[in-house]
């Protein structure tokens, strides 16, 4: 599914002046997936095949008028009638903005550290849509349905309250105490190497979510969702160094045959890998203090780190751990995609750890 | 113009979560390993190429040989009906903090 429009983004300095253009063929999936969730957040449909994807359609800005852009409205539709839209703003194409400023850096126009911004423009499309090549096969859509337990309220009774960087509006992910303490392990014992593994568990249902306990849902809403993890694997046959991380097809044989062992129908929720911050910061020679202060610290997600994500785990509800060994010690920080973008989110901690398969009701969610 | 010959039965194609599935049918029997993946990666909506504008290296693995197919295989000498063949990529971690710009 794509935007009938043409796009175009305009880069300007913070006063107005124009600094250069782009044209913009922006990737729509993560907004497509977004939307995705957002059906079974509020309707409690799953609808995977791209026969629900109705349209993208621009939505223009309130002052500046068509054709520049507040953002765009993705729509899907269930085969029972039932639609649903997402709107998203420009900042989904904030990633495009930064290649556009990276060439005008090439051409001097801009220099690294200058502030700048960015407006987006829809046109009507002044030439036909270029042909289709003909498919050289066919394909039918076989994915598995969605599966949801029902999270036993006694599984999540000592859950944390909210860590980190939680929003109002994200569903809940929980994570046993055991998967960040592994992860810090493996963290510490890569010292000056990146490390990485993979995030299993399962897709779940809040144990009570009624109008009772948030007035503000409404009666027709089904349960919310949350993501329970259930287990760190380790990623094998990786090849990393101080600032970069492969994750190569070897490492997925390995993860998936780890899931086919366990045996107990968890799916891949997401990744985790380390940042070595205390080797960045030797080899630039910063200050112990400056160390402590610095913003990496705290962890970030890079771009690299971001197409990984968007490459391996598209689906809304995959999370990203990040263990940052810095001079204020081993921190985790939990990435999840909200409005197509991946930022940093909340998480619960339990002390124990979660069997859900065991002790839930299993449904597959209606598609 | 002439007929293509193609493969009667399908097979089926993953990505590495499971969550994506493909049954893949009408294969002409000519047709190779690399044209396969190739034109799998659109309908899987896997990105062709990384922030660098490099492509992706992705692996086909045969899951019943346990072995990863070669581009130049053809599919009809590889791939049996009923087969599960997973997109496996070689994908990268970088560790280069973004730079933050403002949007109207």
């Amino acid at each position: 599914m794509r935007m009938r429009h043409r796009l175009v983004m305009e880069l300007v300095w913070p006063g107005g002046e124009l600094l250069g253009h782009a044209s913009l063929d922006p990737d729509w999936d993560p907004a497509i997936e977004w939307t995705r969730l957002s059906g079974l957040r509020t309707h409690g449909v799953w609808a995977p095949a791209s026969q629900a994807e109705r349209g993208i359609d621009a939505l223009w800005h309130s002052e500046l008028g068509e054709p520049f852009m507040r953002g765009f409205r993705v729509t899907l539709a269930h085969h029972t009638g039932t639609a649903w839209h997402e709107d998203f703003s420009i900042r989904y194409f904030a990633e495009q903005a930064r290649t556009a400023s990276a060439s005008l850096i090439e051409k001097g126009t801009l220099a690294p550290g200058d502030s700048y911004r960015y407006r987006t423009l829809a046109y009507e499309p002044d030439t036909a849509e270029p042909s289709v090549d003909s498919p050289l096969f066919s394909t039918v859509d076989l994915s598995p349905p969605l599966v949801l337990h029902d999270l036993p309220p006694a599984a999540v009774a000592g859950a944390t309250p909210r860590l980190s960087d939680a929003k109002a509006d994200d569903f809940e992910v929980y994570t046993p105490n055991a998967v960040l303490e592994e992860a810090s392990t493996l963290t510490a014992g890569a010292g000056d190497v990146e490390t990485g593994g993979i995030l299993i568990g399962h897709l779940g249902r809040e144990p009570h979510t009624t109008q009772a306990d948030d007035p503000s849902r409404s009666t027709m809403r089904p349960a919310e969702i949350c993501v329970a993890i259930t287990a760190l694997i380790p990623a094998r046959h990786t090849v990393g160094d101080s600032t970069k991380l492969t994750f190569t097809s070897d490492t997925w044989t390995d993860v998936r045959r780890a899931v086919e062992l366990r045996g107990r129908g968890e799916i891949v929720l997401g990744w985790f890998h380390s940042h070595p911050q205390h080797a960045w910061c030797r080899e630039k020679g910063c200050p112990l203090e400056q160390q402590r202060q610095c913003a990496s610290a705290v962890g970030f997600f890079s771009t690299d780190d971001g197409a990984l994500h968007r490459t391996m785990f598209p689906r809304a509800f995959t999370v990203a751990l990040v263990m940052t060994h810095s001079a204020r010690g081993i921190l985790p920080r939990l990435f999840g995609w909200r409005d197509g973008l991946l930022e940093p989110r909340g998480y619960r901690l339990l002390a124990q750890p979660l069997f859900i398969g065991e002790m839930s009701h299993a449904t597959p969610v209606a598609v | 113009m002439s007929a293509t010959a193609v493969m009667e039965t399908g097979f089926e194609v993953s990505d590495v979560t499971g969550q994506k599935v493909l049954a893949v049918s009408d294969v002409p029997t000519d047709a190779t390993i690399g044209e396969l993946v190739r034109g799998l990666i659109g309908r899987m909506r896997l990105p062709a190429s990384d922030t660098a504008g490099r492509p992706l290296t992705y692996h086909a693995r045969l899951d019943r040989e346990g072995r990863h197919l070669l581009g130049s295989e053809r599919v009809a000498d590889a791939v049996l009906p009923g087969d599960r063949v997973v997109l496996q990529p070689n994908v990268d971690a970088g560790s280069v903090p973004c730079a933050c710009v403002i949007a109207w």
